[in-house]
């Protein structure tokens, strides 16, 4: 014999109707300002990486090493930008619906220009985190004193020293081209001071006085290196310029 | 089902809700300058070669070759021509392939460049006829025909002519090319060479293997164990003009 199958009177039916009816509402609504939450979210974070990106992009401090400041904060600003278009995992599965898989799309799209313009900071920054390590290696070579045979032993010191660090450094693949020609005239300056020395020492005026010129063309010759890297650094500024106007 | 059919369209009508991104707005950021960003170019003006006095034995060598140099001049010979301007004119003899234009200018540049004759104070100025010599740019074969004295293999120098042997100043010499010598600075020498016995040099040998040659050696023929050097030297530097 069969069990009957419980039938719902119609009064029951209608309250389970009304009871499923409310939760889906609920969760319409709850569905609702998830999505609002992801949009402003977006927006906010995108507006807020485009307020510091382009301040640090327009470099207007007063020196070169507040601007270097300025587009490493811009890329920490910009760090991990990629992962605000991903929906909480609540609506996630709504993007089957095509106007909310839009919505997702347009936040990506958008947000690889902001990831583009990390990338062309990051190679900007990485040339003048290499500049920098540079620097405070030629640093010591400033000189105005005047110099004597009897003097001279502590600046040839440092001169060696500029080579032997140079040398360390581990620069940026963009850096390298000046990095290298840096060390090449260098060197050749330490090889100078080297013959001037043993000129010295054996009282040759020829070799002193070319051991001389020698000091001063490679000396002169280090400003090509700072022809090289306004060229390499003006073609990086200038894709890292046309990235942020498509921001 | 009417109830049924109204719940459904609250579902739907809700989901249906969008809410609109603010458009961006485009900012210009101006054009970027590598020196708003770099300091290398600001430091590397301040690393200068430094200045070094000269050693005492440089000083007593300077001293040594300035003695001698003065002791070597001839009598009546002056060593500062400041403001003297010594004029000249060119002319072309037989048949010549080089560019006679050319060959005025460079030689002028030469004659008054700056590491040449022109340290004794002194300029040389074309003139377009006369002047205190002549220069002479000469078809190879016609340089005896000054003097007997002269050969049609160089360059020669008889009384107020200074000729210039064509072939030379478009090729200049086996030895000179073998060198790695360059042609231009050939044709500074060869003009400092016989201008500079218009000026009262006589021929020099060669001060010691490995020494810049003197401008008044005959670096055509032999260095004697000099280097080539197109200018006269700091011992040079006299005249009797």
């Amino acid at each position: 014999m069969r069990t009957p199958v419980p039938k719902l009177s119609k009064k029951q039916f209608l309250i389970a109707g009304a009871v499923m009816a409310v939760a889906l509402a609920a969760y319409a609504v709850w569905s609702v300002w998830l999505w609002n939450s992801y949009n402003s979210a977006a927006a906010d974070r995108t507006a807020s990486a485009k307020r510091v990106t382009v301040r640090a992009v327009v470099a207007g401090e007063t020196n070169a090493s507040a601007n270097v400041k300025g587009l490493r904060a811009a890329s920490g600003e910009l760090k991990g930008i990629e992962n605000i278009c991903e929906p909480s995992w609540q609506i996630a599965w709504q993007t089957v619906i095509s106007s909310l898989e839009t919505t997702v799309y347009a936040c990506k799209t958008k947000v690889r220009a902001y990831t583009q313009t990390k990338a062309e900071i990051d190679t900007v920054v990485a040339f003048l985190n290499s500049e920098q390590a540079v620097l405070g290696v030629l640093s010591p070579l400033r000189n105005t004193k005047k110099l004597s045979d009897k003097s001279w032993d502590s600046t040839v010191l440092a001169w060696q020293t500029a080579a032997s660090d140079l040398k360390q450094i581990e620069s940026s693949a963009e850096y390298e081209p000046v990095s290298s020609m840096l060390q090449t005239q260098v060197n050749q300056a330490v090889k100078a001071w080297q013959q001037l020395k043993k000129a010295d020492k054996s009282e040759n005026r020829l070799e002193y006085e070319n051991a001389y010129d020698s000091l001063d063309q490679a000396i002169a010759g280090m400003s090509d290196a700072a022809n090289t890297s306004d060229k390499i650094l003006q073609r990086l500024l200038t894709r890292l310029d046309a990235s942020v106007q498509k921001l | 089902m009417q109830k049924r059919v109204l719940a459904g369209a609250i579902v739907v009508a809700v989901f249906a809700a969008m809410f609109a991104f603010i458009a961006p707005q485009n900012t210009h950021a101006k054009t970027l300058e590598p020196e708003s960003f770099s300091d290398l170019r600001e430091l590397l003006k301040d690393i200068k070669t430094p200045k070094i006095e000269q050693p005492k034995w440089l000083k007593e060598q300077i001293a040594a070759e300035e003695a001698a140099r003065l002791a070597a001049q001839p009598a009546g010979a002056r060593s500062n021509l400041a403001g003297r301007i010594v004029t000249y004119s060119v002319i072309q003899k037989g048949v010549t392939s080089a560019d006679f234009a050319t060959f005025q200018a460079n030689a002028n540049a030469t004659m008054n460049d700056s590491r040449g004759w022109a340290r004794l104070g002194m300029s040389f100025r074309q003139v377009a006829s006369g002047g205190e010599f002549v220069l002479v740019l000469s078809q190879a074969s016609l340089v005896p025909s000054f003097s007997s004295a002269c050969s049609a293999d160089w360059s020669c120098r008889v009384g107020q002519y200074v000729i210039i042997n064509q072939d030379r100043w478009n090729g200049a010499t086996t030895a000179w090319n073998n060198a790695g010598g360059s042609l231009r600075d050939y044709q500074h020498m060869v003009i400092n060479h016989e201008v500079g016995h218009w000026l009262g040099h006589d021929h020099l040998s060669c001060s010691g293997s490995g020494n810049l040659a003197p401008i008044m050696l005959q670096q055509s023929i032999d260095l004697q164990g000099c280097k080539f050097n197109p200018w006269p030297l700091a011992s040079e530097l006299w005249t009797t003009r």
